[in-house]
């Protein structure tokens, strides 16, 4: 006797399901517990299985179409049976006998409890489904769908139990907006296409120290470190033009300016203003510049200009005493200097035990530009120039 | 497989379920071992119904009195005999007719299962897919000292008996002892009824079942509660009543004390039975998963209707259709006089499942067209949740009573509430509108009713 395979109830409000795809053909054998067809519905995507052997004897619903719950999709027959064209319009007649089956229309056929129900609980009729004769909710659909909904209240899914108890958790939340933001964009864009190296240089300053305390006397201005090594790095990068170019595509473009990025940090995030042609520029002029940017920055008053076209960057955590870090390059540029906390060592020098200020220096690169010995060549360039500053600012 | 389903026993649960198989397309035998239409309409609901109607006949020539005339009348058992035992052949006939017509093939014999596809039957071996086994149930008999098959009868003997008798003492107080004790009280024997269990119809409301019990008083059958026969003697029976003992005389004791499955045939399908009987599943399946069981063979209730619905359910799963089997609104009718029918839950029911009941009651003297008809007895009662007023049982107690239900079984069927159901229009004047009746007095505003304090 031929059986048919039915549209199954994968969930408590299906409705009907679509057959996506048919997983055997019409005259395939099946054994009891295949896959015969693949359904979905909007929530869900689950096989229909077979409850016996036998051979697929017809598709009545093709991939694609949609049945109702229970509906006949298709039919099983046994080996050596036959199909008449009664088996196939069986299913119309089936229909008939299934008091349950909805009848579509606009109308929503409710009992009165269960109208009294659905209003106390404040339902939306239209969202039940009714199970009685010709698709009426009745008291147990609105019941069920009741409980449905307090179920899904009272055990929250795993997801929802794992965000409420990070809501625990949480204090505050605050969504990123700008300079948050954009410094995120800016960082995963760098991470993402650029291969960072970074190599760390330890220099000695005592001649910095001391050329930073004469120029403070001579010059009788205010001087930071970060003012004195951006002069060095510039007129470093002069006797290395590779740490000043930038990569677009396939093409390393080496640029005529220098336009120094400086590292500001803010209340509200790290900003960095670049200063125009750093190169071309005196040390009191840089120092003024450095000084209205930073000051600038503090006060959120930097244009647009003022933070684009940085060629190269320098970022100091020294004072926040950091020995070494990893900065990561801005993306356009091809390297970032890190500079560091200046500390005291003992040397041996001169057969006598002195102390020496050092600082360490991090140079980050963009190795598709720059190799680890080219990016030790520039470090070493910076090295000697930091140990023999006086060169860079007599220039 | 020579069958996709055998249907075995062709009372209301087998050949409902026959005919509706065939409507699906089954190829499908029935097998039947007595007469097609089984107890209900060879033994039981139709010939006493025949009978019954024959005692209205004489209720109200009666009753005739008040209208009017002077009736006298004589009565020819054996006639009505006659006639009830054609209308029975007729029918059955017709079920006959129907079986064959829709194509499904009569086996007459007892049948025997070989094995969960395959039975036997007179000389032939048949095997089927799918089984129903509708074999319904047997009158139960107990043990009595002085026990003989001449004296004691079963409702299918009384049934057959050429006259009618005197005395008859009626075993049991139960739905087919009461039916039989009104029938043949108006018919005219003396009605003896001995009840083991102290409250009449302890399965209903006392206000609704005081009713009938007063009537059938005052008609002259007399009731012994908490009472058993102790011994049968020749032509009286020793009674112990309440610790006394009495002596009633009788031409003819029916022994009415309930009926028991009929399970021959089935011995070696050991698997069907969980602790000596079959249980069925929602869809009427067995515990073997192609044979399914429908009627009073497997219960709840031994009723006709319940198992032609039990048939549609069982073929309609085979067929492949998911229909689960729901007794919310099964209807009860008791064909005494008065009549007694009741659909739902009873009030002490209801009171067990619900915080709070309502309860509305409409009595026949007050409602216009009993009164008209001078069947003033008789009761109407509604039953409520306190909270929806949704409607969960009905019990109606004279006159018309088990065609007035339907009412009720539809309403508790389409869930209706009492508000919504006193908006029905009733037809006045009629018995019906007592239900409206009922119903208005649960809501607090009787029309037609002083206000219940």
């Amino acid at each position: 006797m031929p059986e048919y395979i039915v549209m199954p109830k994968l969930g408590l409000t299906m409705e009907y399901g679509t057959v996506t795809k048919w997983m055997k053909k019409e005259g395939e054998v099946i054994k009891k517990g295949d896959a015969i067809a693949e359904i979905t519905t909007d929530k869900i995507t689950n096989v229909v299985e077979a409850y016996s052997d036998g051979i697929l004897g017809k598709i009545l619903v093709k991939e694609g179409s949609n049945a109702n719950v229970g509906e006949p999709i298709g039919i099983l027959i046994k080996e050596g049976e036959k199909l008449d064209s009664k088996d196939t319009e069986m299913g119309k007649k089936q229909e008939s006998f299934d008091s349950t089956k909805t009848e579509k229309g606009d109308r929503i056929k409710v009992s009165p409890i269960a109208k009294k129900l659905a209003a106390e609980f404040n339902i939306d009729l239209s969202l039940v489904t009714g199970t009685g004769p010709g698709g009426r909710i009745t008291k147990e659909d609105v019941e069920n769908y009741v409980n449905a909904k307090k179920e899904k209240k009272e055990e929250p899914s795993e997801k929802a139990q794992e965000s409420e108890t990070k809501i625990q958790r949480e204090a505050q939340r605050i969504k990123l907006t700008g300079v948050r933001k954009i410094i995120a964009e800016r960082m995963v864009q760098s991470v993402r296409e650029i291969p960072h190296v970074t190599e760390h240089i330890k220099v000695s300053i005592d001649e910095l120290h001391s050329l930073k305390d004469e120029l403070t006397t001579s010059l009788e201005i205010k001087l930071t470190f970060t003012d004195l090594i951006a002069k060095i790095v510039v007129e470093s990068i002069k006797e290395f033009p590779l740490i000043n170019t930038t990569l677009q595509n396939d093409e390393i473009i080496y640029l005529n300016d220098i336009n120094l990025g400086v590292a500001v940090a803010t209340e509200k995030g790290l900003i960095v203003p670049a200063v125009k042609n750093a190169g071309g520029m005196k040390f009191l002029e840089l120092v003024n510049i450095i000084k209205e940017l930073t000051s600038k920055a503090k006060d959120s008053k930097l244009s647009l200009d003022d933070l684009e076209g940085g060629t190269f960057t320098i970022t100091n955590l020294g004072m926040f005493n950091i020995d070494s870090f990893t900065p990561i390059i801005f993306p356009g540029q091809t390297a970032i200097l890190g500079v560091n906390t200046i500390y005291e060592e003992l040397r041996y020098r001169d057969e006598k035990i002195v102390t020496e200020k050092v600082m360490k220096l991090s140079l980050s690169f963009d190795h598709r530009v720059i190799d680890g010995a080219d990016a030790a060549k520039f470090l070493s360039i910076l090295k000697r120039n930091f140990e023999n500053p006086l060169k860079c600012f007599i220039i | 497989m020579d069958y996709d389903v055998i249907v075995i026993g062709g009372g209301p649960g087998g050949y409902t379920a026959a005919i509706r198989a065939s409507q699906l397309n089954l190829k499908v035998a029935i097998v039947e071992e007595r007469d097609l239409g089984g107890t209900c309409l060879n033994r039981g609901c139709i010939p006493t119904k025949v009978m019954c109607h024959a005692a209205n006949q004489i209720d109200s020539f009666k009753k005739s009195s008040a209208f009017g005339f002077e009736v006298n009348y004589n009565f020819n058992f054996s006639k009505l005999m006659d006639f009830k035992n054609k209308t029975v052949r007729k029918l059955s006939k017709g079920v006959e007719t129907l079986l064959k017509s829709n194509n499904v093939t009569i086996y007459r014999g007892k049948s025997e299962f070989l094995d969960k596809h395959t039975i036997k039957t007179n000389n032939d071996t048949i095997t089927s897919k799918y089984f129903i086994i509708s074999t319904g149930s047997s009158p139960v008999t107990i043990n009595i000292k002085g026990f003989s098959n001449d004296s004691v009868l079963d409702s299918e003997a009384l049934l057959n008996s050429e006259h009618l008798p005197k005395n008859i003492i009626i075993i049991g107080a139960g739905i087919i002892g009461l039916e039989f004790a009104s029938i043949f009280n108006e018919l005219g024997s003396k009605v003896t009824v001995v009840e083991l269990l102290e409250e009449f119809m302890p399965f209903i409301d006392k206000d609704i079942s005081n009713i009938l019990y007063k009537s059938m008083k005052n008609k002259g059958i007399d009731f012994y509660l908490n009472s058993k026969v102790d011994e049968i003697k020749e032509k009286a029976a020793t009674l112990i009543s309440n610790g006394e003992k009495i002596e009633v005389e009788f031409d003819k004791i029916l022994m009415a004390v309930g009926r028991k499955p009929n399970y021959s045939g089935l011995e070696k399908l050991a698997t069907l039975f969980e602790n000596g009987k079959i249980t069925v599943n929602e869809k009427m399946q067995t515990k073997i998963d192609n044979i399914y069981a429908v009627g009073d063979v497997v219960g709840p209730y031994q009723l006709a209707h319940v198992a032609s619905y039990q048939g549609i359910v069982a073929t309609t799963n085979i067929a492949g259709i998911n229909k689960k089997a729901s007794y919310k609104a099964v209807p009860s009718c008791v064909y005494t006089n008065p009549e007694i029918a009741w659909v739902g839950l009873t009030e002490s029911q209801a009171k067990e499942e619900y915080d709070k009941v309502q309860v509305g009651t409409f009595p026949y003297f007050i409602l216009p067209r009993a009164a008209l008809e001078g069947e003033g007895e008789g009761l109407i009662k509604v039953i409520a949740d306190d909270r929806y007023k949704e409607i969960l049982g009905v019990e109606i107690v004279g006159k018309n009573a088990t065609e007035l239900i339907h009412e009720a079984v539809v309403a508790i069927m389409a869930e209706y509430t009492v508000d919504a159901f006193v908006d029905i229009i009733h037809a006045h004047p009629t018995l019906s509108e007592g239900i409206k009746e009922a119903a208005d007095d649960l809501s607090g505003f009787p029309i037609n009713k002083l206000k219940s304090v």
